[in-house]
Order: structure tokens, then C-alpha cells, then sequence
């Protein structure tokens, strides 16, 4: 009973650390800046961000397994680099087609709403950003959860506070040349700055 | 005087409204009280921090004139005390032997990527000041977080000779207690930032700026309080807990920061309870990146980060505050519902 | 003088807008990624450039030639696999010629699959063009982004770390923090307002002008939006 309970709480414990770490030190738009076109479109279609992440989320998540399934066998290839994308690119479309299949048939109410986010989370490069820097370091099964969790929330949060200053970026207290995206840049710079400074973690690919 | 001279635009000098007339008479006030933490700056290192300001200010000035005809605006708006608030702010967090250009690189950082980008002075979302120190600190880490000892002769030349130590900050981040006595704590008689030594000079200028109502009381009492609570329950150095208190205090630049830089009006929250918010939030993250980060001063990381979420803070404050009052009147309703049912508020 | 021939020669100009006008980078914001984060050498800027230009290229123009028929998820995919596929001889071409390059580059090469000019701009703007006009459009989007990516290269590997394609330029004092994410951002964000500047510059029409041409289409505008 004691050996599960142990398990259990090892499994949580590495699960927690690397959704935060996804979140904080690998952040998909603040410290990667994948996925910023992304994080502006559903900013400006108003979206709902928290069933977005969900999404993104479960697709990453999904991916994950799979990629975890199937790293061992990929890693003992010589020609590993090569393949990778397209191995990864088929698993995102195998989840893809399968959360799709799954909004047919069992959201049918939030059919709609739901659809064009599966489209724009599937082949985005959080998502697959997200699986490419998780195959690289060894981790076991939870972390590569986590990860997967950690991506979602992490987008989720970056786009929050994107979503804090896009309508004053987007006004006319913006002088005329920096309005609308380059002010953009320059708010998401600083963010990434702070971000930075508070974790001090140097950026490895 | 102008006014006939500009033939397509009507350019009348415009009355100021309440919002810059209260802005101004706060820079004025902010700008008083940054003087005498200089001076003690100059007292402690020399004619070189007199320099540097000097330059700083030079360049923030000529940099901002140059920023407002590239925007089209003519002059300042009168008595705008802002470009020469904010090159002074980021001298003083800056040890007193940096090189003159890093300071001047600091000051076209802050007027060039902080301030005019987003609109100018009254507009900017994040503390310029902070912004440059922040880039300033990664970049040249060497530089920034060397300081010189007090009373050491540095000259006015553009490279130091002194030897130069660590802060306070670097030693509890490795865990060990600096020994300093208590009247040199207050006095600041030990090695660090330029002005952010000078704890007793600096506790007169907020109660100064508290007193007169330039600074809210909320964000200075919920920075500097919750950072003292962190600082109390989770000591990083063995000594005791109102040492470690005591010295997180006086590390790095957090209670320059909680007065000067915090509660700027254009980037902090407006209404109390987000003030108040906003402020925890400030201390609180300072703290925690303190005991995880890498980075030896994380107030002006911390800083950034809350002036983006700023806005948030007013609006979920005031939702909060909304339901905490809705539920005690609930609660009140309950308790005398025989004596007056009707009291329903829409 | 450059506004008038810019106004001039609109309707050929418009065929370059990728290039420089709507730049895909500094207007679309859309592949900014490897250029903030990887594009910190001169070496990484060309070898992401040449990667992007290949597989973007190809990729759209040969999926141009899938039919329409199809529903959206499979052209998706089919669009995305194409890109995979030709990651492949690309990724080995560059790993003889810059090892280290690719080796800086890490996940931001094999990224360059999903970028969004493959997802969905080939959906929302190239396919809706004639062949010939969609390849020259489509060109001069995928070298809009060398360009972009090598002025950002050049500009923080020279003040960044002092050297320019690997070689020293013995500058005395380099500012390491362009080497970061953020200054990527940052930098990316001036030469974005520039643009903007350049672009407000151009197409705002002179009174003068806007009397000669009596009757200019309202459609002419790209819609920036994606």
C-alpha cells in the first residue's frame, strides 16, 4: 500500500515539476515565442481562452503519450534528426483526427465553438515545440504529462496577460507607427524580459 | 504666444486638466525627495554618482526632446517632470562605479523602448526606469552587481580602479549573513546600489512622500509587508528571524523600489484595493524569486511583471470587494431580516 | 519621391508585397519564432533562411496542387506532412554545410514544418491566386523572411557578441543581452515600427495624386488580417 502511495506521490511530484517548469522556464511565448501568432488571433477572434488551453492542452497532452511510446524506438535511429518532424507531424494528425472525431460525436452542443480551436491548436508550433524539446531531455512518463499540461497552461497564461494590454496597444494612445503589432513586440519583449530575470534560466534548445 | 504661429493645426494652449495637474504635482514632490538620497549618494562615494546623474539626466533630456519632435508633439508639456525623474531613479539603483555610457545606455533603453513606444510619459504601461535597470542587469551583470565600499575614492574617470564586492543581495543568496552592524544598516554604511543604502534617509523621504499623499500608503505597506512577512516565516539565513527580516530589507534595491519606483501613478493600479493588491503581489513575487531565482535583485523583474497585470488588479479587486460586501450585507440581512426586509440594493 | 513611385507602380509593387511592404515577418508577425530565438548569428539566420525558403516554397506550390474536394483536416495534414517530408534532404543538405549552425538552431528547424505560412496562409491567400502569380507572391514572402531574418542576425551577432559570421570584429565593448529572446523581441518590434512608419509614408496618397487618379478600387488594400 505504501510502495503505491510512494509511487503515487513521485509520480505527482515530477508531474507538477515539469508542468511548472513547461509553464515558467520553457514558456511557449515568453521565452520561445512560439506560438505568438496564435496567441494574437485568439486575442483578437475573443476566443475563450480557458477552452482554448483546454484544447491545446489535451492535444499535447495526447501527443505526448504517444511520443513517449514510441521515443525509444526513434532514438535508437541514426538518422533521428531527420525523421523526427514527420514521426511527430503523424502523431499530431492521428490526435488531431481523433479529438476531432471526438467533438462530433460527443460535443455536440459546443460543436461550433469548439471547431475552429481544434483546427488552429493542431498544428501549431506550441504544440509541436512543446514535443520536440520534451523528446530531447530522458524524462519519464510524468514529466512528459506534465509537459503537456504545463504547455497548455503556460499559453494560457502568457495570452492572459498579452490580452491585458492588446486593446490599448491597438489604440490611439499609441503613437502611429508602433500602434497595433510592433508595440505588440515591444510589450511581449518586456514580458519576456521579467520573465527572465525572476527565473535567471539560461535558454537551451 | 504660439497659437498664430501654426496655421493648420489649432494648437491652444490647452488647460490642464485635474489628472497631469495632480501628475505634476507629484513629480515635483518625487523629484524633492529623490535630492537628498543623491546627496547622500555623493556623501558615501563621491563626485563620480554627482557625474553620473549629471549625465544621465543630460542624455534623458536630450533623448526625450528628440523622442517628442520625432512624435510631433513641440515641447513638453509644462513642468513634465518625468525626464528628469526617471534617468535619476535608475542612476541611484545603479552601483556608483558603473561606467558612465552603461548608464547612458540605460537611459536611451528607458526613453527608447520603455516610454515613447507606448505613448510617452502618462502613457507608458511599464516603469522605464526598471525596464533599462532590467536590461542593464542582464547584460552586464559584472557591472551592475559590483558595488564599491563606502568612502572609497573612485575618481570622476569612466573606469574604476576600486575593488569592488558583492551586495547584501549576493550574500543571503548564498545563504550566509553579512556582518553588519545595526546603526550601519540604518546609516548605510555598507556596499550596494547608490541610493538604495541610505535606509534612514530613505524611510524619511516616504514618510515625506507618504505624508504628502504623492505615494499610496497601500502598495508601499503591501510591498514592503509582505516581503517582511516572507522574510520572517521563511528566513534564508540562520542568524534569526528578525535579521533575516532585517536584512532582506536592505538587500538590493526593494525599499528604494517600494518608494520611488512602485508607486508611480501612471503604472500602478488607481483604486485602493487594487493598489493594495498590487502591492502584495510586488512583495511577494520579489520575495519568492528571490529565494528561487538566479537573479541576485529581482524587484525590478517583479516590478514589470505587476505593472503589465496592473489594470487586472483594479478590476478584480473591485469584483472581490464587491462580493465580500454583498455577502456581509447577506449575512447582515440574515441576521436582522425581522427588522427591515426590504433593504434589497439592486 | 518614393511615395509617388510607389503610387506609380502600385499594381506591380503589390505582387512584391511579401518582400518588404507586408512583410510576413514584421507586418504578419507570422514565422517570428526562429528569428527571436535562434536568429542571434549571421551563420543561424541564413541557414534558417535557406531551410525556410526550400520547404515553404515547395510545400505550398506543390500543395497547391492538391483538390479542393478534400475536406480541410485531411488538406491540413497533407500540407504539414509534405513540409515534414521535405525537412528531410533540406535538414541533411544543411547539417554538411553549417553542423554547428543546425546544432544552435535546435527544435527551431524542424518548427519551421508548422509554420503558418504553410498552414494556413497557403489556405487563406496563396491558393486563391493564379499558379504564376502565387509562386512570384509566394517567393517574395519566403525571402521577405531572409531578409528580415538576416537583418536581425547581423544586427546581434555584430553588437551582440562583437563578430560577424564567426569572424572577431574586435569591437571593445559588445552588448551580450541581444543574444537573449527578449531583445529579439525588442529589436524585431523597432524594425516592425519602421516599416509601419515606411508603409504609412507610402500609401498615404497626396492630395495632388489623389486628384489625378480619379477613381482608385477600394479593394486594393491587402487585408492584413489572417
Amino acid at each position: 500500500m505504501s510502495e503505491l502511495l510512494n509511487s503515487f506521490a513521485s509520480f505527482l511530484g515530477d508531474y507538477v515539476t515539469y508542468a511548472l517548469i513547461a509553464m515558467f522556464l520553457e514558456n511557449t511565448i515568453l521565452t520561445r515565442a512560439l506560438g505568438t501568432s496564435t496567441s494574437l488571433l485568439i486575442i483578437r477572434k475573443r476566443f475563450s481562452l480557458g477552452l482554448f488551453s483546454l484544447i491545446l492542452t489535451v492535444i499535447t497532452t495526447l501527443s505526448a503519450v504517444i511520443v513517449y511510446l514510441i521515443n525509444p524506438l526513434l532514438n535508437s535511429l541514426s538518422f533521428r534528426y531527420f525523421i523526427t518532424p514527420l514521426v511527430f507531424v503523424l502523431i499530431i494528425s492521428v490526435v488531431y483526427v481523433a479529438v476531432l472525431l471526438l467533438t462530433n460525436f460527443c460535443f455536440k452542443k459546443l460543436k461550433e465553438k469548439i471547431l475552429p480551436m481544434v483546427h488552429l491548436s493542431a498544428f501549431n508550433c506550441a504544440v509541436l515545440g512543446a514535443l520536440l524539446l520534451g523528446s530531447q531531455g530522458n524524462m519519464n512518463f510524468p514529466s512528459f504529462l506534465g509537459f503537456g499540461l504545463g504547455t497548455g497552461l503556460g499559453f494560457a497564461l502568457a495570452t492572459f496577460l498579452l490580452s491585458i494590454a492588446y486593446e490599448r496597444l491597438y489604440s490611439d494612445r499609441v503613437p502611429r507607427a508602433f500602434r497595433g503589432f510592433p508595440a505588440m513586440l515591444l510589450y511581449i519583449g518586456i514580458l519576456s524580459l521579467s520573465f527572465y530575470g525572476l527565473i535567471g534560466h539560461e535558454i537551451s534548445f | 504666444m504660439g497659437e498664430t504661429i501654426q496655421i493648420g493645426k489649432s494648437r491652444k494652449k490647452q488647460p490642464l486638466d485635474e489628472a497631469s495637474k495632480m501628475r505634476r504635482k507629484k513629480n515635483g514632490d518625487i523629484l524633492f525627495a529623490l535630492i537628498p538620497v543623491l546627496l547622500m549618494a555623493v556623501y558615501y562615494f563621491g563626485v563620480r554618482s554627482l557625474f553620473l546623474a549629471a549625465y544621465a539626466i543630460i542624455f534623458s533630456v536630450a533623448s526625450d526632446y528628440l523622442c517628442l519632435r520625432l512624435t510631433g508633439q513641440k515641447k513638453w508639456q509644462r513642468y513634465d517632470l518625468s525626464s528628469l525623474i526617471s534617468p535619476l531613479i535608475l542612476v541611484l539603483i545603479l552601483p556608483a562605479s558603473i561606467p558612465y555610457w552603461i548608464a547612458i545606455v540605460g537611459v536611451l533603453i528607458a526613453n527608447l523602448v520603455a516610454k515613447y513606444p507606448f505613448g510617452g510619459y502618462g502613457k507608458n504601461i511599464f516603469n522605464p526606469a526598471a525596464v533599462a535597470f532590467a536590461i542593464l542587469a542582464i547584460g552586464w551583470p559584472d557591472r551592475v552587481f559590483a558595488y564599491p565600499q563606502p568612502f572609497d575614492s573612485l575618481g570622476i574617470s569612466s573606469t574604476v580602479q576600486a575593488s569592488l564586492g558583492q551586495g547584501i543581495a549576493y550574500r543571503l543568496q548564498l545563504g550566509g549573513a553579512p556582518s553588519i552592524s545595526g546603526m550601519d544598516r540604518l546609516l548605510g554604511h555598507f556596499a550596494g546600489p547608490m541610493g538604495a543604502t541610505c535606509i534612514l534617509v530613505l524611510i524619511a523621504c516616504g514618510i515625506y512622500l507618504l505624508a504628502r499623499r504623492t505615494i499610496s500608503w497601500q502598495i508601499v505597506l503591501g510591498t514592503l509587508g509582505s516581503s517582511a512577512l516572507i522574510a520572517f516565516l521563511f528566513p534564508r539565513i540562520l542568524v534569526g528571524r528578525l535579521d533575516s527580516v532585517s536584512f532582506e530589507m536592505i538587500a538590493g534595491i526593494l525599499l528604494f523600489g517600494a518608494v520611488f519606483m512602485a508607486s508611480d501613478p501612471v503604472t500602478s493600479p488607481k483604486t485602493g484595493w487594487g493598489k493594495a493588491l498590487y502591492g502584495v503581489l510586488l512583495g511577494t513575487l520579489t520575495m519568492l524569486f528571490r529565494y528561487f531565482g538566479k537573479m541576485e535583485i529581482t524587484f525590478a523583474y517583479a516590478l514589470l511583471l505587476c505593472n503589465a497585470v496592473a489594470p487586472k488588479c483594479d478590476e478584480y479587486m473591485a469584483v472581490a470587494v464587491k462580493g465580500v460586501k454583498a455577502g456581509c450585507r447577506a449575512l447582515l440581512k440574515k441576521a436582522g431580516s425581522e427588522t427591515s426586509p426590504q433593504e434589497v440594493q439592486p | 519621391m518614393i511615395r509617388r513611385f510607389y503610387q506609380k507602380h502600385k499594381h506591380t509593387l503589390t505582387l512584391f508585397d511579401g518582400f518588404f511592404l507586408n512583410n510576413t515577418v514584421l507586418e504578419r508577425g507570422l514565422v517570428i519564432a526562429p528569428i527571436i530565438v535562434a536568429g542571434n548569428t549571421m551563420k543561424n539566420a541564413v541557414m534558417l533562411s535557406i531551410a525556410f525558403v526550400i520547404i515553404t516554397f515547395f510545400t505550398v506550390l506543390v500543395s497547391s496542387f492538391i483538390p479542393k474536394k478534400l475536406p480541410y483536416t485531411i488538406r491540413a495534414i497533407m500540407h504539414t506532412v509534405l513540409a515534414a517530408i521535405l525537412f528531410i534532404p533540406v535538414s541533411y543538405f544543411l547539417q554538411g554545410y553549417f553542423p554547428e549552425a543546425v546544432y544552435k538552431a535546435g527544435i527551431f528547424l524542424p518548427l519551421l514544418v508548422t509554420n503558418s505560412l504553410i498552414v494556413s496562409k497557403g489556405e487563406s491567400r496563396f491558393f486563391k491566386k493564379t499558379r504564376g502569380v502565387m509562386a512570384v507572391d509566394l517567393l517574395s514572402h519566403v525571402l521577405g523572411f531572409s531578409l528580415v531574418a538576416c537583418i536581425v542576425g547581423a544586427i546581434r551577432e555584430i553588437l551582440g557578441s562583437g563578430s560577424f559570421w564567426e569572424i572577431p570584429l574586435g569591437l571593445g565593448e559588445t552588448a551580450p543581452m541581444l543574444m537573449f529572446p527578449f531583445a529579439g523581441f525588442i529589436l524585431l518590434g523597432f524594425l516592425a515600427a519602421a516599416l509601419q512608419k515606411f508603409r504609412l509614408y507610402v500609401t498615404r496618397e497626396p492630395k495632388a495624386l489623389a486628384k489625378e487618379e480619379t477613381a482608385p478600387d477600394g479593394s486594393e488594400q491587402p487585408e492584413s488580417a489572417n
